[in-house]
């Protein structure tokens, strides 16, 4: 596969990064340099002699330095001189260090699946669950008359309560091994402190809770795929691993767009992709604690043609990458709705599967960026518009890259507004 | 259930909810009745209000615009540059490189490229404090940027705007009216001034100040009569200070006759004596004369000082000879400082090439100088050992001689100094041969990514 220096410099975590390894990426920096077809890899002097190495077709990053970021920049200057001038590394045999890299990275997958029948004591397995069942009954209980106590004395009496109201229950689902229940019912003092409407929003999302530990109480009688929705969102976790054995769904995926979001306690990152042959919708998210650098080798503006698995639900939408044959800069356009209504149909079927649906992922062909009088908003060919949500605050730039013609929008739907993050102008992937 | 009905019941559920169960009943009743329980109306209060809500979201039909769309913006006459052009471009917007952002625009304008759109909303930002870009900016804005900026409407991006309407004068913001005259000025002067005649009864002080400032740009003898009649003599300070310090760049105005006339009452260089004046004469208020003086300095001698430094140069004769009279005098520093001064107003490069012939001590007098002139100057500077710091006062692009001349001066840790205004013959040479320097590598890369 080529690489343009562009695409590498695209997978740099920050511009620090950029400025720094561009800087490296000169061969006369370098002690070694070499490459086979798979790899390339080189020694540069920093702290120490790092050695670094780059699976090119993945690209996986490799590098002794101490650096926390993922590429750090020494992998990042390595692949830049390739991508640059590939004529300065000598064709060879990779080193033995590269070698041994190489293999451990392969290992991890195959070590965990085969290592499920060895190691893990089933009964021991089976015995956690239980005792994780009943602490989780036993907090959505402790929940279920909490919430009944709240509707009974008034929701008026939040108004000034601050976040310790929420916190205390929360805190109580995090020890009952409810995490899930436990964010929802966090999110909740935003929502009480949102202003004017406040009290529905604050109902709407209240009575979803309620739903959710009903749900929880009744799984043995809800469909298979919803059953799998409710003991996710409540905190059950898919192993990975086993998901990753599973069979996968092979398109070439177009990734959309970017969301990454930090705050005290962690930090996420959702990849939004859309098959450009099934028109299948998939979400990869990686979560972490704040700082976390997360992995950048899939971009958006790129197209992955591999095999996804999806973990299971009414609604499928979260995904593993199981095999990645090749990445390459996406051209053309997204399958997407041609009018807003259609795309309101569509979420609002996949509500009906899924009630606890938070956010959708929606393509708006020929949609117009416009100011209304109450704010911005996009507008279709048949004069319906979504406004656009409130936290973004991209406005400027998503006119000024639309120019007042129509342009193809990719965004997050939740039923009230769009948050944008990626147009696609004359082809052209902008993200937002 | 119509969207009204549903909407009526959950509003009616909310109330409830609001003052709570043991307050206020349940109505019975509604569309969704088999959710409730007997004897449990929190739940049956939930789950309702939960389905409502779920239904209403997905029942919602988006909303009609009644007004008409946006005007699209025209076809883009010009390329737009190249993605790592951009890249580099966000950097140097982000880290505020302020010097850099002018060199990409100027080579982006020379390779006939445009700005990225993405990066329009941060160009535009750029050039709301910093009025000396504007131009540079404009030229890389492409068709979009005026759009962008007429859309938005933006009192801080209005100098974007391609034409401003003629009307702008009488009905414009301050900051379209500006646009409009700084416009007008460039292409005739003498009607930009006819502008600022035509309503410079009505307007406020601020802008009367500004308007006048604004005529800096074309300046010529044909303002001198609207500056000395009617700005010098304003009601107000900030417009006669603005008028003052543009009269004082016109040698052939009456203002500098009158300055001329006085610095000779006051200087006897041919003798050597210099007498400053006894006491503030009440003409030089008018004038623009500051009465009291700075701490540290006598009130007469601040008043000599800011007459030498408004009268025209030429009346001093040849500046070497006068220069060497001054330096007899125990006024030499005063009058050197003065003369510094009106060399900059008047710009008057032979006057200043002479004053720093004698001192590098006011460096800022080498952006009077032409580019080539201020190199040479430096050059014999940097050789006979002076500071490498000088090299920070000339701010223009430097030739590929003067590069390299200065590179002998300052290697090592003052590399830096000359970083943003090295030859890009000579940045290029440094960084392949290595020198770890950011902004060599960027200007390296700028360089490459916008050729033309």
């Amino acid at each position: 596969m080529t690489l343009t220096p562009d695409a590498v410099l695209a997978l740099a975590p920050d511009e620090a990064s950029v400025h720094a390894a561009t800087a490296m990426a000169t061969p006369r920096r370098w002690v070694t340099l070499g490459a086979d077809e798979a790899a390339v890899w080189g020694e540069i002097r920093g702290g120490d002699l790092y050695r670094v190495a780059v699976l090119i077709g993945e690209p996986a990053f490799r590098c002794t330095c101490p650096s926390p970021k993922k590429p750090c920049k020494h992998a990042l200057a390595l692949l830049l001189a390739w991508a640059r001038a590939p004529g300065a590394f000598a064709p060879g045999v990779p080193p033995a260090w590269l070698v041994e890299w190489a293999e451990q990275r392969a290992k991890p997958a195959r070590a965990a699946r085969a290592g499920e029948s060895s190691v893990v004591d089933p009964r021991a397995q089976q015995r956690r669950a239980a005792e994780r069942e009943a602490r989780i009954a036993g907090g959505l209980e402790d929940l279920d008359r909490w919430l009944r106590d709240l509707i009974r004395q008034g929701l008026a009496a939040v108004q000034g309560r601050g976040y310790d109201l929420w916190d205390a229950p929360a805190a109580r689902l995090v020890d009952a091994q409810a995490p899930g229940v436990a964010r929802r019912l966090r999110a909740l003092a935003a929502v009480a402190a949102s202003g004017t409407g406040w009290p529905e929003r604050l109902l709407e999302r209240l009575g979803l809770v309620f739903l959710l530990v009903e749900a929880y109480r009744r799984q043995a009688q809800l469909p298979e795929d919803l059953r799998a929705d409710v003991r996710s969102l409540v905190g059950w976790t898919v192993g990975q691993d086993e998901l990753v054995a599973g069979p996968g769904v092979a398109d070439r995926w177009l990734v959309l767009g970017e969301r990454v979001e930090e705050d005290e306690r962690y930090k996420s990152q959702r990849l939004w992709l859309v098959g450009l042959h099934g028109k299948r919708p998939a979400l990869l998210l990686s979560f972490g604690p704040p700082g976390t650098y997360f992995d950048r080798s899939l971009r958006p503006g790129t197209i992955l043609d591999g095999e996804l698995v999806f973990f299971p639900g009414a609604t499928p939408i979260r995904a593993l990458v199981k095999t990645r044959n090749h990445v390459e800069p996406a051209t053309g356009e997204p399958p997407g709705h041609a009018t807003i209504l259609e795309a309101q149909a569509d979420y609002a079927a996949a509500l009906a599967r899924n009630p606890w649906l938070d956010e959708h992922p929606v393509v708006l062909r020929a949609v117009v960026p416009q100011r209304l009088r109450d704010g911005w908003v996009l507008r279709d060919a048949t004069d319906r518009f979504v406004p656009l949500a409130r936290r973004y605050g991209d406005e400027k730039r998503l006119a000024a890259v639309a120019g007042g013609r129509p342009i193809t929008a990719f965004g997050e739907w939740n039923g009230h507004a769009i948050l944008p993050l990626a147009a696609f102008v004359e082809g052209r992937h902008v993200a937002l | 259930m119509s969207p009204s009905e549903l909407g009526a019941r959950l509003a009616a559920l909310v109330k409830v909810a609001l003052v709570g169960t043991d307050r206020q009943p349940l109505p019975a009743g509604g569309p969704l009745e088999r959710l409730h329980r007997e004897g449990d109306p929190e739940g049956s209060l939930l789950a309702e209000a939960a389905a409502l809500a779920l239904a209403e979201r997905a029942a919602r039909l988006p909303p009609r615009a009644d007004t008409a769309a946006p005007t699209p913006a025209p076809e883009e006459k010009r390329p737009r540059c190249k993605p790592g052009a951009v890249r580099l471009l966000v950097g140097f917007l982000v880290d505020g490189e302020h010097e850099l952002i002018a060199e990409w625009l100027a080579l982006a304008a020379r390779a006939g490229v445009r700005a990225d759109e993405t990066t329009l909303p941060e160009l535009l930002d750029h050039g709301r404090s910093r009025v000396e870009l504007r131009a540079a900016i404009a030229a890389v804005l492409g068709e979009r940027g005026p759009w962008l900026a007429r859309e938005i409407g933006d009192a801080g991006w209005s100098w974007a705007i391609a034409a401003p309407a003629p009307d702008a004068w009488a009905t414009g913001t301050r900051a379209e009216r500006l646009a409009l005259l700084a416009a007008t000025r460039g292409a005739d002067p003498a009607r930009g001034r006819e502008l600022v005649e035509s309503t410079f009864d009505e307007d406020a002080v601020e802008e009367r100040a500004a308007f006048v400032a604004a005529l800096a740009l074309g300046l010529s003898d044909a303002d001198e009569p609207f500056l000395e009649e009617r700005a010098r003599v304003d009601r107000r300070k900030e417009v006669r200070t603005a008028a003052a310090t543009l009269l004082a760049r016109l040698p052939g105005s009456r203002f500098a006759a009158r300055m001329a006339e006085r610095a000779r009452a006051h200087v006897h260089l041919d003798a050597g004596e210099i007498k400053p004046p006894h006491a503030f004469d009440p003409d030089f208020a008018a004038d623009g004369i500051e009465a009291s003086a700075p701490r540290g300095e006598g009130a007469r001698a601040f008043w000599l000082r800011q007459i030498v430094a408004a009268a025209p140069l030429a009346m001093w004769g040849a500046p070497a000879e006068a220069l060497a009279a001054a330096r007899r005098t125990d006024w030499a520093e005063l009058l050197i400082g003065a003369w510094a001064v009106a060399s900059a107003r008047q710009r008057d490069a032979a006057w200043a090439e002479a004053i720093l012939g004698v001192t590098l001590d006011l460096p800022d007098l080498l952006a009077v100088l032409p580019p080539e002139r201020g190199e040479a100057l430096v050059d014999r500077a940097l050789r006979a050992g002076a500071d490498a710091d000088l090299i920070a006062h000339l701010r223009h692009p430097w030739s590929e001689p003067f590069s390299r001349s200065v590179l002998r001066a300052v290697r090592g840790p003052g590399l830096h100094l000359a970083a943003p205004r090295l030859h890009p013959t000579v940045v290029a040479e440094l960084v392949a041969q290595g020198e770890p320097d950011a902004t060599l590598e960027r200007r390296a890369s700028m360089h490459k990514e916008l050729s033309s």
